[in-house]
């Protein structure tokens, strides 16, 4: 079942153009990657998407309109500003949620979602304290409050370490798997992807490919994103990129 | 003589005030901190010193005039910030020097620094009785949507593919603040209404780990500030304004010397 239709979309910031021509759909379940060099308007088509850039042609159509979330690259916040994750949590969670005198019922489920990325101990912990790869945990965990059935990652594991990367990619995976939950993850991780997403988009600027990874992630297509000192080899189920550089 | 007039009207219609100000300002003041728009107030501030003079030239009720002034600040501030690439201090610093740069052409100047500093003679029962009715309803509206006012302040882009309609939550703050603004210009002044806003915030999270704490202490902050500005001035018959912002002040340095010595014994 269609769940979004992207028909010749583009989006130019003054004279800058950022995406040109790009159409698509997502199916409900779909897990759907968008890779590309830096500057390819992955982050922009993202915001596109949800609403949150209103300068575009083309359409961006959502055939139903499911409980969305959205997991930024970072947030910029006031320094210092004494808001603990707890609250962060609260302020997301929906009618008859009090923040100021939350429930229990409140509190075990912000817990149970920082449970699922081993980040219980950050529960009264001020945002502003937290390093990147912990406020990257916050972000996904918050993101799976009020059940959401479509979540888009801008790059989930950016600032996580490797273990913990493979950790957080496992744990959407299974989330995929148990809930059918849509996602739409932007990522540079060719060997995630390959192993993860149900379908890829290929994007620099223009639309490269896309389809199926294990169909249209070639040394061709990668070439054309990411330049010709690129190519790929295949370890065991794996799949690998490597510059020539 | 001091208990006497305690009990006079006056004192309790400024007792009124002073409450319905340090409670709804610094509340404010967490928002605007948290927004990263601490000078939004400056300029709201100054625009109603033009409502001053017009209403003086034209002679028309003041208090219309401020609050009249200090709503169409509000909405033209935000319609520029939305409308146009100019950031908001900048759309700030606009509407800040030309409104104060009118209003200093247009008004005498001794009306001039009682515009600038407040002045307690020329608060009536009236300006009482609105202050604290709309006090009340501003206090209301921002503790029942401080979730979606936090939510819209601190992570719009969130906020908003949540279903919150962060735009009119942001219309709706600036309503509140220019309301507010305007409710305190009487007493405090233009000049310094902004730092009754700023000042109790930023004492507060000196010290607090939660927003819902610094909420709480920045209004403790603020009454604390306006009560003990008040006796002062009853006392020794200062301007209103310096005498309360100097108060906040005294206690945003009591904090932090507070705050660093506790630190350093910890």
């Amino acid at each position: 079942m269609k769940l979004i239709s992207v028909d010749n979309l583009s989006v130019s910031f003054g004279a800058k153009p950022i995406l040109k021509d790009i159409s698509f759909d997502i199916e409900m379940g779909d897990i759907l990657a968008i890779i590309g060099p830096n500057g390819a308007g992955k982050t922009v088509l993202v915001r596109t998407m949800l609403g949150l850039n209103k300068i575009f042609t083309g359409r961006v159509v959502w055939h139903s309109r499911p409980e969305t979330s959205y997991v930024p690259q970072k947030i910029n916040f006031e320094k210092n500003f004494p808001l603990t994750v707890k609250e962060f949590f609260l302020l997301e969670l929906g009618r008859g949620n009090s923040f100021w005198f939350p429930s229990q019922k409140s509190l075990t489920e912000i817990k149970s979602k920082l449970a699922e990325v081993n980040g219980e101990h950050l529960l009264n912990f001020r945002l502003c304290d937290l390093s990147q790869g912990e406020m990257q945990r916050i972000l996904i965990a918050r993101s799976l409050l009020e059940n959401p059935q479509i979540v888009f990652f801008d790059e989930p594991a950016s600032g996580i370490d490797i273990g913990a990367e493979e950790t957080v990619y496992t744990l959407l995976h299974s989330l995929h798997k148990k809930n059918n939950l849509t996602m739409v993850l932007i990522s540079h991780e060719i060997d995630i992807v390959y192993r993860f997403a149900t379908k890829v988009i290929c994007l620099n600027k223009e639309m490269i490919c896309q389809g199926a990874p294990q169909e249209v992630l070639t040394t061709e297509s990668l070439q054309s994103v990411f330049g010709h000192h690129t190519g790929i080899y295949k370890h065991g189920h794996d799949l690998n990129i490597h510059d020539h550089n | 003589m001091i208990i006497t007039e305690l009990f006079r009207a006056e004192i309790i219609n400024l007792m009124l005030l002073s409450l319905s100000l340090g409670i709804t300002l610094p509340l404010i003041g967490v928002f605007t901190v948290l927004r990263k728009e601490a000078l939004l107030s400056d300029a709201l501030a100054h625009v109603i010193l033009l409502g001053i003079a017009l209403s003086i030239i034209f002679k028309i009720n003041i208090l219309l005039g401020i609050f009249a002034f200090s709503i169409l600040a509000g909405l033209a501030i935000y319609l520029v910030k939305n409308k146009s690439s100019l950031e908001l201090d900048a759309v700030v610093g606009v509407f800040f020097t030309t409104a104060l740069t009118l209003g200093a052409l247009l008004i005498s100047s001794e009306e001039l620094l009682e515009s600038f500093l407040g002045n307690l003679e020329k608060i009536t029962r009236p300006d009482v009785i609105i202050s604290t009715v709309l006090a009340a309803v501003l206090i209301f509206a921002l503790f029942y949507k401080f979730k979606e006012f936090a939510s819209a302040s601190f992570a719009p882009d969130l906020a908003q593919v949540d279903g919150l309609k962060v735009q009119r939550y942001e219309l709706f703050f600036m309503l509140i603040l220019a309301l507010a603004v305007a409710m305190g210009i009487k007493l405090v002044g233009t000049l310094l209404i902004s730092a009754l806003i700023i000042v109790p915030a930023a004492s507060a999270k000196i010290f607090t780990m939660q927003l819902r704490t610094m909420a709480l202490w920045s209004v403790i902050f603020g009454v604390a500030a306006v009560f003990a500005g008040l006796t002062a001035t009853l006392y020794w018959g200062t301007p209103p304004g310096p005498t309360i912002i100097l108060s906040g002040s005294g206690l945003f340095f009591l904090t932090l010397i507070g705050h660093l010595l506790f630190k350093k014994h910890k």
